[in-house]
């Protein structure tokens, strides 16, 4: 544990160091991931589908605020959709336009969640965002999770039904009937929905609380929640899913919680106080829990050279080099060539 | 001498500036009547073009069965179902506007006032350098 502790204290150094340099990196790994996930997704536009394209497009977000991934993501969807069918463009713009007016514009700040999502879906990993919204932001960050649940089934079904709706025998409205057929009547989108929103109130509820260990019963609920709600839920609504991907996609998540925990709160419960104390007005109940860090002591390395001759000969030149640093600007003479007696006549001639 | 204290100031105020500050302060320039009623008016257009999209792409999905049914559907209900659907979904809009406002607004209001003591805070400090400069060249105010 001391171990770890030390090194979330040379990575937080790290980080307060090079923090100008590392953001625009996690930032660009980020932008990258979510759009070659798009295109690996969609990826019927040729043009857009080119690693050059996504690589400008994540350096341009690594220096960009966040909420241009979401937007530059946004666009490469469309992209794709054009791709498809125009209809299929114009729906997907419509479903954005509407996801915006409607949800988005109140939590402008969480939009983060709604880049993540489509992420973690395709890392396998889905309840890792509800459990890092309910850990480090707000309830309100459900609202952006839920969204880019409704765009990764929108960009699940469009894969789906390419073949549809790429043929020239279907018609504009049967293009809409299938498009919002396939996200209205998507049972397992709303289940996952649900199990998002549901899981991030319970692991932000939790981790307000002021219990010991809050944050690792938060995270373990939402993952427990995650679990339980998709696996049921898909039993009731007779949704074939596979279980053991939906528990391994939890396990892993709660996983990424508890890494989350250790380096954001990371506190010492074992050493907690508790007291009480009142004034006029009011009678205080604090809870002190303090911070686990350790002490790192800085070792500093004195080298001693074996090599006596190489010493010696650093001291004499040292010995030369000294009377010329301090002398003075007198004339030098030897004791023994100088006469005393001498040179106390002259000067008492002088007087 | 460097003065810690105030470089530490600076650079707190600076990041207010930039980051959050840059928001709260253009929205303390409105009164928090004026704030919200922009909002609002906002509001009211931007659910509007929501509902009349919404619209939009409900009557394409159905618009088969609406031209196969057209004489058989009551119009004039439709057209109140419409309405009051409209009218529930604005003022539902509405609140959630006036409630994400003034949330927003008392937010950027402490802000802003936090920023202004801050800005105090810093004055003092330089009042403080200038009269012990003035003290120390013997120059005096306004000579």
């Amino acid at each position: 544990m001391t171990a770890l502790l030390i090194l979330k204290q040379k990575i937080k150094e790290f980080y307060g160091e090079h923090d100008t340099w590392i953001l625009p990196i996690l930032k660009f790994i980020l932008a990258f991931g979510l759009f070659k996930g798009i295109n690996t997704t969609l990826g019927f536009m040729g043009k857009l589908d080119n690693i050059f394209v996504v690589l400008i497009l994540a350096l341009l977000c690594s220096v960009m605020p966040v909420n241009t991934m979401t937007i530059l993501g946004c666009v490469l969807i469309i992209g794709h959709c054009y791709a498809v069918g125009i209809e299929v463009a114009g729906f997907a713009l419509l479903l954005m336009i509407l996801l915006m007016i409607l949800f988005l514009r109140f939590t402008s700040k969480d939009n983060v969640a709604l880049v993540l999502t489509p992420v973690s879906f395709a890392f396998h990993i889905p309840a890792a965002v509800p459990i890092g919204c309910g850990l480090l932001r707000g309830p309100a960050s459900a609202v952006p999770a839920g969204c880019g649940v409704i765009l990764y089934y929108f960009m699940r079904l469009v894969k789906d039904k390419a073949g549809v709706l790429q043929g020239k025998e279907t018609e504009a409205v049967q293009k809409l009937q299938i498009l919002l057929d396939g996200l209205v009547k998507n049972q397992e989108m709303w289940l996952a929905i649900i199990a998002f929103a549901t899981a991030t109130l319970l692991v932000y509820l939790i981790r307000r609380s002021s219990f010991d260990y809050s944050w690792r019963i938060a995270v373990v609920t939402g993952a427990v929640v995650y679990i339980v709600l998709m696996l049921f839920g898909s039993m009731f609504m007779s949704i074939s899913m596979e279980m053991g991907s939906v528990i391994i996609a939890g396990v892993v998540s709660a996983l990424i919680g508890l890494v989350i925990e250790f380096f954001v709160l990371g506190v010492d419960y074992s050493r907690s106080e508790v007291t009480q104390f009142e004034d006029d007005e009011y009678v205080y109940y604090v809870k002190a829990v303090p911070k686990s860090l350790v002490s790192q002591t800085k070792k500093s390395v004195k080298k001693f050279s074996s090599n006596k001759k190489s010493d010696d000969s650093d001291l004499d030149d040292l010995d030369e080099e000294t009377p010329e640093q301090d002398a003075a600007p007198v004339e030098h003479v030897s004791e023994e060539d100088f006469d005393f007696e001498k040179q106390l006549e002259e000067s008492l001639k002088d007087l | 001498m460097l003065n810690e204290q105030k470089i530490k100031k600076m650079r707190k105020l600076a990041a207010y500036e930039s980051g959050k500050g840059r928001e709260d302060l253009s929205i303390s320039n409105y009164y928090r009547s004026d704030y919200i009623g922009l909002a609002m008016i906002k509001n009211f257009f931007i659910t509007t073009i929501a509902y009349v999209l919404l619209l939009a792409v409900y009557f394409g999905y159905k618009s088969e069965y609406m031209m196969d049914n057209l004489h058989k559907i009551d119009l004039f209900s439709l057209g109140i179902k419409i309405i009051i659907i409209y009218i529930a979904l604005l003022v539902a809009y509405t609140i959630l506007t006036y409630i994400y406002c003034s949330v927003k607004y008392r937010s950027a209001q402490k802000g802003v006032e936090e920023y202004y003591r801050e800005l105090g805070q810093l004055k003092k400090i330089y009042d403080r350098e200038e009269k012990r400069a003035g003290r120390l060249t013997g120059r005096r105010k306004g000579a």
